[in-house]
């Protein structure tokens, strides 16, 4: 079990004329080579600021990474400079998007737009550039590689646009791919295909993949691990199995049954209330406005990650051995 | 803090009615003021335009001299303790000549960019509106006569009328609404769909409290930009008309003519043209930083400042 | 022939050609390259009749006007004028008349000047004015936008405080202004550049900037606001999780895609420019057809001021058409859908 990506404890601020949004406060994980790992949590939870942060993309300003380390092959990103970080982008760490209209360049072709990730990344010589690009778009799946070559984006389809976007990610040969919301932007049968695709591409290829989702159903499907973020932190994180069959965090058992199952027949139950307002988080633990089992130290101090068993760690004043008495 | 076992109390039920305090809300044009007063250069603009109107009304009068009495015994003279801003070809003082096109070329700005604004509401409100057919046809014509090049017209209509005041109201009234036209249609097409229209719909309210109530105070903010920077559109306009010799004919004078009537004696008399020259450029730029920093207030992404 | 009759004429050909411009419908969706070009050629050229039409009525309406028979004008003049238009016909020939002799390019003679035709003042002054036209569109597109894409890439820092400062500049000054403060300047203050007429190079400089100055504001503040917009696009942070260079992602996908609203620009821009170059060519005595429009207006000379702006019309109207298939090339997005589906 080595590891490809260990991020610790990551700060990322976001400056708004209202005031300082504290987006990350404090993010650690490991990735390990050849798996696929999850992110899993609402909108605005900072798990698409985690990603860029380790791409070192986040828009400075208003983003700031204000400490941590991510260390990826043993060297620390967010010490390397701009140049450097070229080298890395889109060849050993490589990234796709949720807004699949969006993310390609309306006025270059697709081939075009492969080409430039080779012509940064690959070592190949310029005759066998195309080739390349030619193998890695049907290597995404797509049907006719010359034709889509020659094509704009905005003569595929929404789920041709996202294989051509793997295709480019491909490109690079990367060990690392970093999925934002992969799916979200795609019809369901057309989602189940491209999470197929990924997870061949993990088998055949032994890219890690850092999956970013908010919905459990993909996370289940696809991730051997999976993390639970809230608020700017990590609350929960595991094998796939721990989550999802012991969660040990309040929110994620919040999260679950929200989830409509097949033949359940009782009502859903939402968690009530928003997310908190990062510009001022709440003092304790960010949950318990909408905790059901909040307990007076909640409102006081912050939890502290504990392991519960094997890598399954939750951040959370229920699993202190205080709180066991009371129940 | 210490950790103790009673902290581990379940928390009572008054405590878990925890709102979350987000920031108190302020009405939207009071955001919108707050934002202007922060943009210097806007508020700039808004205290010069604010003098010029004081001078257009107060300046004539100022000097003694009226602005169509003619000395020529005193022609060509420069600035001198008698006439402040120096005379023209005619002997005439150019500082109450210049506060008398102050007062022409803002009213001509100001009338302008208010007839547009009532023609360009009423006709792309109506238009954006009723929507479908009627909306087709409507754009359509503003588009065929945006097509043509407009001032070449102001210039024919202007021959036709015969130059003066009232042929440049009406020549930039009848091709300045155009743009509002679109603009205004834009923004009741977007706002249209919103729930509070539909809202307002089901409750039985007439089609026109609709648009008078909801759909315009709504879509305010780029037709207040836009009205605002046809003030200077327009001064600009009626002084190059000037310069071509179809502005308001003598002795009355606005800026155009005065710069038009000071440019040919540019070698000798530079003065003639700088007083009107600079009190053009003034204003252009006291609306433009005024409607940009409107832009940037109404629209708080982006932009300067 | 009556006024009633006359003016029923003139509504009945306007709301002919209005009825005409309401089936056709240039942004009809899902339509092909070639169609969408051919029906807006068809909408200019229907614009450009309706544009003949009411500059016939002006010139029947005009007090004074060229077809006001009691007035006074030398023989010579009169007579042609008579052979030409046909005054003692009845309207619809005069009309037709005056479209057929457009349709052979034949503006008719000069109100003012005996030996003079409509043509020939266009055909002498036209090259001059598209020259200096020309140097100063040139000169406007790469100004503005090096120094829009500059100021973008800047944002809010000195550079971007210069340039915007700069263009609000150009935005602020009306293009006669500025011509009478260069020359005061640079000719007659400096004495480094001539002050008047066409021909050396050295001519060419003060109306240039004169003529190109408040265009290049226009398009500096153009493309700095499209290329802020483009920047926060998300294809903008493929490229960059791509690991291309800025030089890169600026040149090849940024720039493309955010001078795309100053190849709509164009059309006003020609249009910006031709007027402009009436008042810079008068003032720098240059003998282009700006100059010859002026003095066309000063001299009442009818026939010119509406031959030239018919000519005027029709040229921008090609251009608008032109500036039409630079954007069909530019921006694949409408083009014609080849046989698949989107």
């Amino acid at each position: 079990m080595t590891q490809l990506l260990s991020v610790k404890d990551l700060k990322v601020n976001f400056k708004t004329n209202l005031g300082e949004v504290q987006a990350l406060q404090g993010v650690s994980f490991d990735l390990v080579m050849g798996e696929v790992t999850a992110v899993v949590g609402e909108s605005g939870c900072g798990k698409s600021v985690t990603a860029l942060s380790i791409m070192k993309l986040l828009p400075t300003p208003p983003g700031c990474i204000v400490s941590g380390q991510v260390i990826f092959d043993g060297q620390d990103l967010l010490l390397k400079n701009e140049k450097e970080m070229r080298k890395i982008r889109g060849g050993s760490i490589a990234m796709i998007f949720q807004e699949t209209n969006t993310s390609l360049n309306p006025t270059l072709k697709v081939g075009t737009q492969i080409m430039e990730v080779l012509q940064n990344h690959s070592e190949l010589p310029a005759s066998e550039k195309k080739q390349r690009a030619l193998e890695v778009i049907s290597m995404a799946g797509l049907p006719d590689p010359e034709m889509v070559y020659k094509q704009y984006p905005h003569q595929l389809s929404g789920g041709m646009k996202q294989r051509a976007m793997i295709a480019m990610a491909l490109a690079g040969g990367p060990r690392l791919l970093i999925a934002d919301e992969p799916t979200t932007a795609l019809d369901v049968t057309i989602q189940a295909q491209i999470l197929e695709l990924l997870q061949e591409l993990k088998q055949n290829l032994g890219t890690s993949l850092l999956l970013i989702t908010h919905d459990l159903g993909i996370a289940a499907g696809i991730a051997s691990r999976v993390m639970v973020m809230y608020a700017g932190k990590i609350v929960e994180s595991g094998t796939a199995g721990d989550i999802f069959h012991d969660p040990g965090h309040p929110y994620t058992r919040g999260l679950l049954d929200s989830i409509p199952r097949p033949g359940q027949r009782q009502k859903l139950s939402p968690i009530p209330g928003r997310p908190p307002d990062l510009i001022n988080p709440p003092q304790g633990c960010a949950f318990w406005p909408r905790c059901g089992q909040a307990m007076l130290i909640c409102r006081e101090l912050p939890p502290q990650a504990t392991n519960l068993a094997g890598s399954h760690q939750v951040c959370c004043w229920l699993t202190h051995r205080y709180a066991f008495n009371n129940y | 803090m210490e950790i103790k076992p009673q902290m581990f109390q379940p928390l009572p039920d008054e405590l878990q009615a925890y709102e979350n305090t987000s920031p108190p809300a302020h009405g939207y044009w009071k955001d919108v003021w707050s934002r202007f007063k922060k943009h210097k250069l806007a508020m700039t603009g808004l205290i010069i335009i604010g003098l010029l109107v004081l001078m257009s009304v107060i300046g004539p009068c100022m000097s003694g001299h009226t602005y169509y009495d003619q000395d020529l015994s005193m022609v060509n003279r420069a600035p001198n303790s008698i006439y402040w801003f120096g005379t023209d070809a005619l002997g005439r003082d150019l500082f109450t000549r210049v506060w008398w096109g102050a007062r022409i070329s803002l009213f001509i700005g100001l009338l302008t960019s208010v007839t547009c604004l009532v023609i360009g509401v009423l006709y792309g409100g109506i238009s954006g509106y009723l929507g479908g057919r009627a909306d087709e046809i409507m754009m359509r014509l503003v588009e065929v006569l945006l097509s043509i090049p407009f001032l070449l017209y102001v210039i024919l209509l202007i021959i036709l009328f015969e130059p003066g005041l009232k042929a440049i109201f009406l020549a930039l009234g009848l091709v300045c609404w155009l743009n509002m036209a679109r603009i205004v249609r834009g923004q009741v097409l977007s706002l249209k769909e919103r729930e509070y229209v539909l809202a307002a719909r089901l409750l039985g309210i007439s089609k026109w409290r609709i648009l008078s109530r909801h759909l315009i105070p709504n879509a305010m903010g780029p037709i207040i930009v836009t009205a605002t920077l046809l003030v200077p559109e327009a001064i600009f306009t009626e002084a190059f008309l000037s310069f071509l010799g179809l502005g308001v004919s003598s002795p009355q004078a606005s800026w155009g003519v005065l710069a038009s009537e000071g440019m040919h004696g540019l070698r000798n008399y530079p003065w003639q043209l700088f007083f009107p020259a600079f009190l053009i450029s003034l204003t252009m730029f006291a609306f433009n930083f005024v409607g940009d920093g409107l832009r940037d207030a109404m629209d708080p992404r982006g932009g300067l400042t | 022939m009556s006024e009633n009759s006359y003016t029923f004429l003139i509504m009945l050909i306007l709301s002919i050609c209005f009825y005409i411009f309401m089936f056709i419908d240039v942004s009809r969706k899902g339509d092909s390259q070639m169609g969408y070009f051919l029906r807006r050629a068809l909408t200019s050229l229907l614009a450009l009749w309706l544009i003949v039409t009411i500059t016939f009525t002006i010139m029947h309406l005009i007090p004074g006007g060229p077809f006001a028979s009691e007035k006074k004008l030398p023989d010579a003049i009169l007579r042609n004028l008579e052979q030409r238009y046909h005054l003692n016909d009845p309207l619809y020939k005069q009309y037709a008349g005056y479209l057929i002799n457009l349709l052979q390019g034949d503006l008719g003679p000069s109100f003012k000047y005996e030996n003079r035709t409509v043509n020939s003042i266009i055909r002498e002054g036209f090259p001059v004015s598209a020259a200096l036209g020309s140097l100063a569109i040139v000169l406007s597109l790469s100004a503005g936008i090096l120094a829009g894409t500059v100021s973008a890439l800047r944002q809010k820092r000195w550079q971007d405080y210069t340039v915007m400062t700069m263009a609000t500049f150009g935005f602020s000054i009306p293009s006669f202004i500025l011509a009478g403060l260069l020359m005061y300047v640079f000719a007659y203050k400096l004495r480094v550049l001539p002050s008047a007429l066409w021909g050396a190079w050295q001519q060419a400089v003060l109306p240039t900037l004169a003529l190109a100055a408040l265009p290049t504001a226009f398009i500096a503040r153009l493309v700095r606001s499209s290329m802020l917009e483009v920047l926060r696009l998300d294809y903008i942070r493929t490229a960059r999780a791509k690991g291309l260079s800025e030089s890169n992602i600026i040149l090849r996908h940024a720039l493309p895609n955010a001078i795309l609203p100053v190849v709509t620009y164009s059309g006003p821009l020609i249009a910006a420019i031709l007027t402009g170059s009436f008042v810079v060519e008068f003032i720098f005595a240059i003998p282009g057809l700006g100059r010859w429009f002026v003095q066309s207006i000063t001299n009442r000379d009818y026939t010119v001021i509406l031959g030239v702006t018919i000519f005027y019309s029709a040229f921008l109207m090609l251009m608008n058409l032109i500036v039409d298939l630079i954007y069909i090339a530019i921006d694949p997005r409408i083009k014609l859908f080849d046989s698949k589906e989107v």
